[in-house]
């Protein structure tokens, strides 16, 4: 017994030394941040096929990889606009498909991220207010669920609809979780989300159970149908926008220093005046509403949606995206989304032949486990995450300036 | 003067432990006070429940003319009282400017929306803030050491900071635990001389909890023995210094309550 145990130690041991081992020499050589993405673009470039699916993947996650890591300058930020509108003229139908899924998930990261991120709050049942948008979209314009709207207007006043009540929905399952810390509240929200799901399967009277909605007529912008995920996407992309922009900037202030203060230790936060009940229901509300926002986006594209649509996976891929990208930031959350959902997508085309080895459908065949290994890979060689959040570069250089102010 | 602070016959006890029994007290504006008693004697016990994070079993807590022992926890902050903590309880992946700021939180107006616009006044509110709290950090002798994370700041400078973040709520009554606990003659001596600076310069009343005699006799005006949960002596240091039931209660803690060493 005794002895099991000491081997079991004396493993630990060991692994966690050759995990050291590992991450110190990552950092000690920098290059390898850098020689791996550029290997991977130079691949991507010299492919034969331009843009077939994986050289295209390789170079944008190198690119953005790129783009994130050095700071964000407007000419930065053109570059990646650029490239986020010209890629997808490229593209087949397929491939945009992906591209909108990456920017689905990593606005659904936006929203999560601060739940989990900035507020600290384990949330595993993101899934509700994701599927809680697509269905109050979807039930109100879809003539088949006895909704059907005049989806010409409707739709961009339904987005903040949409939100709203997803918001609701989050201070409705914050109100009784709230005195719930770690474990429990994780819990508690898994069943949450099943639940939601749960509901939307059985109720048929009113969302058609597992038959879904269907027939959710299209959007217009202005006099353009918005038909496929290519135009979609450009909506969803919107959306990521506005969300990450709205995320970094609530986490630089007033707000974002109470739900840190909440993460550190909440009755210290308490008895500086920090109203915690108030600030983990704003947390709640504002993740929620931008996964209802996603919800909305996810319908008009799908125009039919079943409540399988809305299982714990779309859960628990938020929260692994948001991980693996880096706790609390944004631009990791890009990246995770980038790597999580794109890759699955892009090892389905992967293959070694080479000389007499003929693997031609080893990514067909074998993705899910290729895909596994590299999550597990990022999380021994960075357990922070790739991105993890900076210290607030802006808060550092105005103090810098004060001091020295104060100093003549 | 009316009593800043008063505590009328509060009682408190945890399941069959009778941690505070029947104590009343008081504390004029600008004084030190000081609360001293063995380990266990409640005197942690009191500061919850001063500060709302514990309710009195019965009794009554005023302050300023009001009654606050049934205010929510983060209402003590806004009534005017804020504390330090014996075991520091820092956000300690915070840097120290980062501490002080969330301490000037009830003081910021940025609610989620005007942060995600950014209007003028938010800048501006923001830029003062920072002002604020580089003052602060420099008035609790934590110069250049504004964008050290807490937890990397040495363990006096994690008191200091306590003591700038609990100043940052622009309190009328502060409330430190053990301040110079753990801290080499040095640092105690500066810390000593801190919280002196606090009421001469910043005209706080201050409530210090300390096991140091050195500390307690130097610096308070009034002093409250409390053992087992009961108020035992009160009233000047060389008063309770001479109080029978003070250095019987001391004697069996093997701690010597005159030769100014603790
Ligand atoms: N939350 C609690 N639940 C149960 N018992 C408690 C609780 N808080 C305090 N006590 C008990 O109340 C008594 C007084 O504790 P308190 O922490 O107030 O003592 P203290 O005077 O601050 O001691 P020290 O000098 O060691 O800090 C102790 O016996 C303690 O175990
Ligand atoms: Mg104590």
């Amino acid at each position: 017994m005794m002895q099991r145990f000491e081997a079991t130690r004396a493993l630990t041991r060991a692994l966690d030394n050759a995990n050291a081992r590992a991450r110190a020499a990552f950092d000690a050589i920098p290059l390898i941040r850098w020689i791996l993405p550029l290997a991977l673009g130079v691949v991507g470039a010299l492919s034969p096929q331009w843009f077939d699916t994986r050289p295209t993947y390789a170079l944008m996650v190198l690119i953005t990889y790129l783009l994130l890591r050095t700071s964000t300058n407007v000419f930065g930020l053109a570059v990646l606009a650029a490239m986020l509108v010209y890629l997808p003229m490229e593209m087949d139908r397929f491939e945009r498909g992906i591209l909108f899924d990456i920017a689905l998930y990593t606005m659904l990261g936006i929203g999560l991220n601060i739940v989990v991120g900035y507020a600290g709050l384990l949330d595993l049942g993101y899934v509700a207010f994701f599927a809680s948008g697509a269905y109050i979209f979807a039930l109100v314009v879809a003539p088949e669920a006895g909704g059907g709207w005049d989806i010409g207007a409707s739709f961009w006043l339904m987005i903040p609809a949409a939100m709203a009540l997803a918001a609701a929905l989050g201070v409705a399952l914050g109100l009784p979780v709230l005195r719930l810390r770690g474990d429990y509240l994780a819990i508690v929200t898994l069943g949450f989300g099943e639940i939601i799901r749960l509901m939307l399967n059985n109720r048929d009277d009113i969302t058609n159970g597992p038959r879904g909605v269907y027939l959710i007529p299209k959007a217009h912008f202005f006099d353009k149908e918005l038909t496929g995920p290519y135009e979609l996407y450009f909506l969803v992309l919107a959306g990521v926008f506005i969300a990450a922009f709205a995320a970094e900037r609530i986490r630089d202030s007033r707000v974002g220093r109470a739900w840190e203060a909440i993460r550190e230790d909440e009755d210290a936060a308490s008895a500086m005046g920090v109203n915690t009940t108030f600030y983990k229901l704003l947390a709640f509300a504002i993740g929620a509403a931008i996964g209802g926002g996603g919800g909305v986006i996810y319908a008009a594209k799908q125009t039919a949606i079943f409540p399988r649509d809305f299982d714990l996976d779309v859960s628990i891929n938020v929260l692994a995206l948001v991980i693996i990208g880096g706790m609390g930031n944004v631009r990791g959350v890009v990246l995770g989304a980038m790597l999580l959902i794109g890759l699955p997508e892009v090892l389905r085309d992967f293959s070694i032949e080479f000389a007499f080895i003929d693997l031609a459908n080893i990514g067909a065949d074998y993705r899910l486990v290729i895909f596994g290994a590299a999550l597990v890979a990022i999380m021994v060689l960075r357990p922070e995450g790739l991105l993890p959040s900076r210290r607030r570069a802006a808060e550092f250089e105005q103090a810098e300036m004060l001091e020295s102010e104060l100093a003549t | 003067m009316p009593p800043l602070l008063s505590v009328r016959n509060v009682t408190r006890r945890f399941e069959g432990l009778t941690a505070l029994n029947d104590v009343s007290m008081e504390v004029e504006p600008r004084t030190i006070a000081g609360v001293i008693g063995p380990n266990g004697a409640g005197k942690t016990t009191l500061f919850n429940v001063l500060t709302g994070f514990y309710r009195p079993t019965s009794g009554e807590v005023w302050f300023e003319g009001r009654r606050i022992d049934r205010l929510p926890l983060h209402g003590i902050a806004a009534a005017g009282i804020s504390r330090t903590f014996q075991n520091i309880r820092l956000f300690a992946n915070m840097t120290a400017i980062e501490n002080v700021l969330v301490g000037q939180h009830i003081h910021l107006k940025t609610n989620f929306a005007t942060a995600i616009v950014r209007p003028p006044s938010v800048t501006r509110e923001e830029r003062s803030a920072v002002k604020t709290a580089v003052e602060l950090l420099r008035f609790a002798g934590l110069t250049r050491r504004e964008n050290e994370l807490a937890r990397n700041l040495a363990y006096g400078e994690q008191r200091r900071l306590e003591i700038a973040r609990a100043l940052a709520v622009r309190p009328r009554l502060l409330l430190l635990d053990e301040p110079t606990a753990g801290m080499n003659p040095g640092e105690a001596a500066g810390m000593i001389k801190l919280i002196r600076a606090l009421r001469d310069d910043m005209l706080m009343t201050i409530v210090l909890i300390e096991h140091s005699m050195r500390v307690v006799m130097g610096v308070c005006e009034r002093i409250t023995v409390l053992d087992h949960g009961e108020k035992i002596s009160e009233g000047r240091p060389e008063e309770v210094q001479q109080d029978r039931r003070v250095i019987e209660a001391y004697l069996g803690t093997g701690q010597i309550i005159t030769d100014g060493r603790a």
